[in-house]
């Protein structure tokens, strides 16, 4: 399983969608900082410029009562999380696709693997390649928290960003990345699981932004999380308070990405075995 | 080693019946698996590499059932499909090693890629990305893939398509050379693929078996139905609408033809030679089995 995760890691980063999608999640980040320093205007709220333009005042209000860098910490997760969510679609919709159009599935197929040991394979390559592209992400963000911290006298606690990164972050990249890798294998079709996957992304970035709903976990949790007690935009950085609700969903999360997986083994089993991931246009000569 | 086919069928979502009743009994050495396009080669292929289900029948390798055990007669199978590509960002050497821990292998990896990487003639390119080999470089590392787990039994569906003459000569030998105590099954159209490598074959034809034996007895259902004469270009049209012609070469104003038909097709023709070409187009022609 490894192996397999080790070689789709380095066909993942030596192509070119790999560094198209670092590069524009690295200038979304943080090119606006970047532009600040390069014309010496410094950072008037002393906050990251980027999470100011989108959050407003509001992340004012927030600073009122949450800490500096919790604050940064889940804006951190947040921002990046939503969009590398966007942008993974693009390194993970067409991994099966990719196998079939070139001809390589063939070949694959006529070897004695276990079909969960391939798809957890291919599956733990692509979360290798997000991580690679964004863990220098995040730690450019910790190290930009120190130096604003530091230029407003005020504290960070290195503890408050593993919860955020590790908890809200990766789990819901692990979900994402699930979902996708199920939906392109029954779909047989990169473009067409993008499609899908940016409508339900949208959903769910509407729901947290726009319609101030009850957060991603809202298509499937609402009889898991009690109206009034989910997670909105009101309480989102100020997690301390609602933890309960907040270790709820990510359980949710947990659990849907284990049965999506286990869901792409028996669907590529099933394919496997009728001879449907094989062939080039699939010819019955 | 020993690969019994047992009454396989296919039949193809929307009713395209691939294979009719396929039974062959096959031993050590090159097999020859002849047939024109459509004939079913391919899903024959595929259904032994273990990656189609049949719609009937059995095949047995070594007396395990690939529909009971397919992850065992995948220890000992290699695969070479007609078309195939390979991941253009990784070099030979990788390509190789995935598919070596792919089949299991973890201990002697290296040293059986480099094995593989010397019999097909590619120590040179090992450390060159797949998507910048030639087309003959790209059969011989699809073959070194097949043959990275020493197969007893290699599958090779039409190998040289598409290869020059030059390089078709060179992967010939290379399939004569790796045969040894293996079971290799080449899939082929090409006539010339099957007399130069192979000692036993079967011609496949509309999903059946028209015919199963050596080259020679090939040639042999052609005997005395080749004729060559020489025609005008009157005659040449007449001929072609009553026999079949293998072959036509413009001589001054008219043509010498090579025919095969029952009888002689005028009084001048004379009797020549059969071929296995002449006894493979004869077969596929009649269309009945022999």
């Amino acid at each position: 399983m490894w192996s397999i995760a080790r070689y789709e890691f380095t066909i993942q980063r030596r192509s070119l969608a790999f560094w198209l999608v670092a590069i524009i999640l690295a200038v979304f980040m943080y090119g606006e900082v970047l532009q600040d320093i390069s014309n010496e205007a410094g950072l008037a709220s002393g906050l990251n410029p980027f999470l100011v333009s989108v959050y407003g005042t509001e992340a004012q209000e927030t600073m009122n009562v949450t800490s500096f860098s919790i604050f940064q910490a889940w804006g951190i997760s947040d921002v990046l999380g939503l969009m590398s969510a966007l942008l993974l679609g693009i390194l993970s919709a067409f991994v099966w696709q990719r196998d079939r159009r070139l001809g390589v599935m063939d070949m694959l197929s006529a070897r004695p693997f276990q079909s969960w040991h391939y798809v957890l394979g291919k599956y733990m390559g692509v979360i290798f390649s997000w991580a690679a592209i964004v863990t220098p992400l995040v730690i450019i963000g910790i190290v930009w928290t120190y130096v604003e911290a530091g230029r407003y006298g005020l504290t960070v606690a290195l503890a408050d960003f593993p919860m955020p990164l590790i908890g809200w972050m990766l789990l819901s990249l692990a979900y994402s990345t699930a979902f996708i890798m199920m939906v392109s294998l029954i779909v047989r079709n990169g473009v067409g699981t993008l499609l899908i996957y940016f409508i339900y992304w949208g959903y769910c970035v509407m729901d947290v932004r726009m319609l101030r709903g009850a957060s991603t976990a809202k298509l499937f949790s609402y009889w898991l999380i009690r109206s009034g007690y989910s997670i909105t935009l009101d309480n989102f950085y100020i997690v301390q308070s609602r933890f309960s609700e907040l270790l709820l969903n990510r359980l949710l999360y947990l659990l849907l990405t284990i049965l999506l997986v286990c869901l792409t083994v028996w669907v590529f089993n099933r394919f496997r075995k009728q001879g449907t991931l094989i062939g080039i246009g699939g010819n019955a000569d | 080693m020993n690969v019994s086919i047992r009454n396989i069928t296919k039949t193809y979502k929307g009713g395209t019946d691939a294979l009719a009743g396929i039974n062959l009994e096959l031993g050590s050495g090159m097999f020859g698996l002849l047939g024109p396009n459509g004939a079913g080669k391919t899903t024959l292929m595929r259904i032994m590499a273990t990656l189609l289900p049949p719609t009937s029948g059995d095949i047995l390798v070594n007396d395990l059932s690939i529909h009971k055990v397919p992850n065992e007669i995948r220890e000992i199978l290699g695969y070479l499909p007609q078309n195939f590509g390979m991941y253009h960002q990784l070099t030979v050497y990788e390509i190789l090693d995935y598919f070596a821990l792919l089949s299991g292998m973890n201990t002697k990896r290296h040293e059986r890629i480099q094995e593989a990487l010397e019999l097909t003639n590619l120590i040179e390119q090992k450390d060159t990305q797949s998507g910048k080999l030639s087309g003959g470089m790209k059969k011989r590392l699809g073959i070194a893939q097949a043959l990275i787990n020493d197969p007893l039994l290699l599958i090779v569906d039409e190998p040289t398509a598409g290869l020059d003459p030059a390089e078709r000569v060179r992967f010939r030998n290379l399939l004569a050379t790796i045969s040894g105590e293996r079971t290799v099954i080449l899939s082929t159209h090409i006539v010339e693929d099957v007399a130069s490598t192979c000692t036993d074959l079967a011609v496949l034809y509309k999903g059946r078996i028209l015919m199963r034996g050596t080259p020679n007895e090939l040639a042999m259902k052609a005997f005395g139905k080749v004729w060559t004469l020489s025609v005008s270009q009157t005659q040449l049209n007449q001929l072609q609408t009553s026999s079949h012609i293998v072959s036509a070469v413009r001589q001054g104003d008219g043509w010498l033809v090579r025919t095969i038909s029952n009888s002689a097709p005028t009084e001048f023709a004379t009797s020549a030679d059969a071929t296995i070409e002449d006894g493979y187009l004869y077969l596929v022609e009649s269309g009945v089995d022999h």
